[in-house]
C-alpha cells in the first residue's frame, strides 16, 4: 500500500515528462554539462564509451561519431561551437 | 532506509556524514529525531551498537575513530538512522524501517581523506541478494607518474557468514584476462589496478559470477595531495525507458558467455 502511494506521488512528477533523443530546439538540455578546466595546473580530457556497442558482438560494431558542443563564457556571454569527433 | 558504510581506502581515512532530513520535499514528510546505529559482521553474527541520536535537520560526521572501541579494526562499519533502537545481536542483517525515498534515495556523504585533501560522493548501500553477480566497465583508471589506482568493491548481504568469490578483470576489447582476485562479502575489498597492463585507450571489464558489489574507483597521488573517488552504476543505467533490468540481464549473459568459464 505504501509503495502504491509512493508510485502515485511519483507519477505526478514524471507524467508526460518530456524526454527526447533528438531535440528540435538547440537549447533543449539532453545531457549534463561537463566543465573543461584549462589552466597551468589542470588538464581536462573526455573519454567517450560506445555504450550501444557493448550490447553487440565485436563483428557488429562499426565506427560511430559524436558531436561535442562547447559553451564558451566570454565577457559574460555564451557562445556555442560544435566539433565532430 | 539504507545503510551508510564508512569507507576504507589505502593510506586514507574513511568518514560518513549523515543527514536527518529527506532529500526532496515531495516524496516524504518526515521530521522525526532518529537513532544512529552502527552495525558490523563479527563471528557469524550481525552486531549493532547505538551511537547517539540525530535531531531533525541535524548533520553529523563519523570516522572509524568516532565509533565504539568494541568494533574490531578492519570490519566494514554500517551506519543507519532508525526510529527505534536496533537489536544488538542478529542472525540476519536488521531490516530498517520504511522511511525512504526513491528519487533520489536518502543518502549520506561517503568520503575518504588524507592529511591534505578529501574526496566524497553521495551514497548508500542495501543488502545484495546472494549469490548475485557483478559486471562493470571501469574507465576510471588514471595514468601518470605517481598515480595509484584502486578498485573498492562494496558488498553487504543479509547473512553475516563470511564468504569469498572470485573477481576477474579483462581487457574488454581483446577479451584478455588480466588478473583474478578474491572479493569478500560484508566488506570493502580493495584491489590495486596498477601493473595490470592497461593503457589509456583500453576499457577494463570487471566481473564476478558469484557476488554482487558496488564498484568504487579510487585514485590518489602517492603523496596524498590529490584524491579521486568515482563509482559506476549497474548496467541497467546504460539504457533508458522500457525493461531496463532486462537489458542488464542481456548484457551480463552476453559478456559472461563471451568470457567463458
Amino acid at each position: 500500500m505504501q509503495n502504491l502511494v509512493l508510485r502515485a506521488k511519483r507519477a505526478l512528477w514524471t507524467f508526460k515528462q518530456p524526454l527526447t533523443k533528438k531535440p528540435k530546439l538547440l537549447g533543449a538540455p539532453v545531457s549534463d554539462l561537463f566543465v573543461w578546466r584549462n589552466s597551468d595546473v589542470w588538464r581536462t580530457f573526455f573519454e567517450l564509451t560506445d555504450i550501444s556497442g557493448l550490447f553487440l558482438g565485436h563483428e557488429e560494431t562499426s565506427e560511430r561519431f559524436a558531436t561535442f558542443f562547447f559553451f564558451l563564457i566570454m565577457r559574460a556571454r555564451y557562445y556555442v561551437k560544435s566539433v565532430w569527433i | 532506509m539504507s545503510f551508510y558504510p564508512i569507507l576504507k581506502a589505502p593510506d586514507s581515512k574513511g568518514w560518513t556524514t549523515l543527514f536527518n532530513f529527506p532529500p526532496n520535499n515531495w516524496e516524504l514528510r518526515d521530521s522525526s529525531e532518529k537513532y544512529i546505529n552502527v552495525t558490523w559482521a563479527e563471528d557469524g553474527k550481525w552486531r549493532t551498537e547505538n551511537v547517539g541520536k540525530l535531531a531533525f535537520n541535524e548533520v553529523r560526521t563519523f570516522g572509524f575513530d568516532d565509533l565504539p572501541k568494541v568494533i574490531p579494526r578492519g570490519v566494514l562499519p554500517l551506519l543507519s538512522l532508525t526510529l527505534s533502537k536496533l537489536p544488538t545481536h542478529n542472525d540476519i542483517l536488521p531490516s530498517l524501517e520504511g522511511i525512504y525515498t526513491v528519487t533520489p534515495a536518502w543518502r549520506a556523504t561517503l568520503g575518504v581523506s588524507t592529511e591534505h585533501t578529501s574526496t566524497s560522493y553521495q551514497g548508500e548501500i542495501d543488502p545484495f541478494p546472494a549469490p548475485g553477480s557483478l559486471l562493470t566497465f571501469g574507465p576510471f583508471i588514471q595514468y601518470d607518474h605517481g598515480l595509484e589506482n584502486f578498485l573498492i568493491l562494496l558488498n553487504i548481504e543479509k547473512s553475516p557468514v563470511t564468504r569469498v568469490a572470485q573477481v576477474e578483470i579483462f581487457d574488454a576489447d581483446k577479451i584478455a584476462l588480466k588478473a583474478k582476485f578474491e572479493v569478500r562479502n560484508n566488506d570493502a575489498t580493495i584491489i590495486s589496478l596498477d601493473g595490470l597492463g592497461f593503457s589509456p585507450v583500453d576499457l577494463p571489464l570487471i566481473i564476478c559470477r558469484e557476488m554482487s558489489a558496488i564498484p568504487l574507483y579510487f585514485s590518489r597521488t602517492s603523496d596524498g595531495n590529490f584524491l579521486s573517488l568515482e563509482h559506476t552504476h549497474p548496467p541497467a543505467s546504460y539504457v533508458v525507458h522500457g525493461k531496463r533490468w532486462e537489458a542488464q540481464k542481456i548484457l551480463k549473459k552476453l559478456w559472461f558467455s563471451r568470457l567463458g568459464q
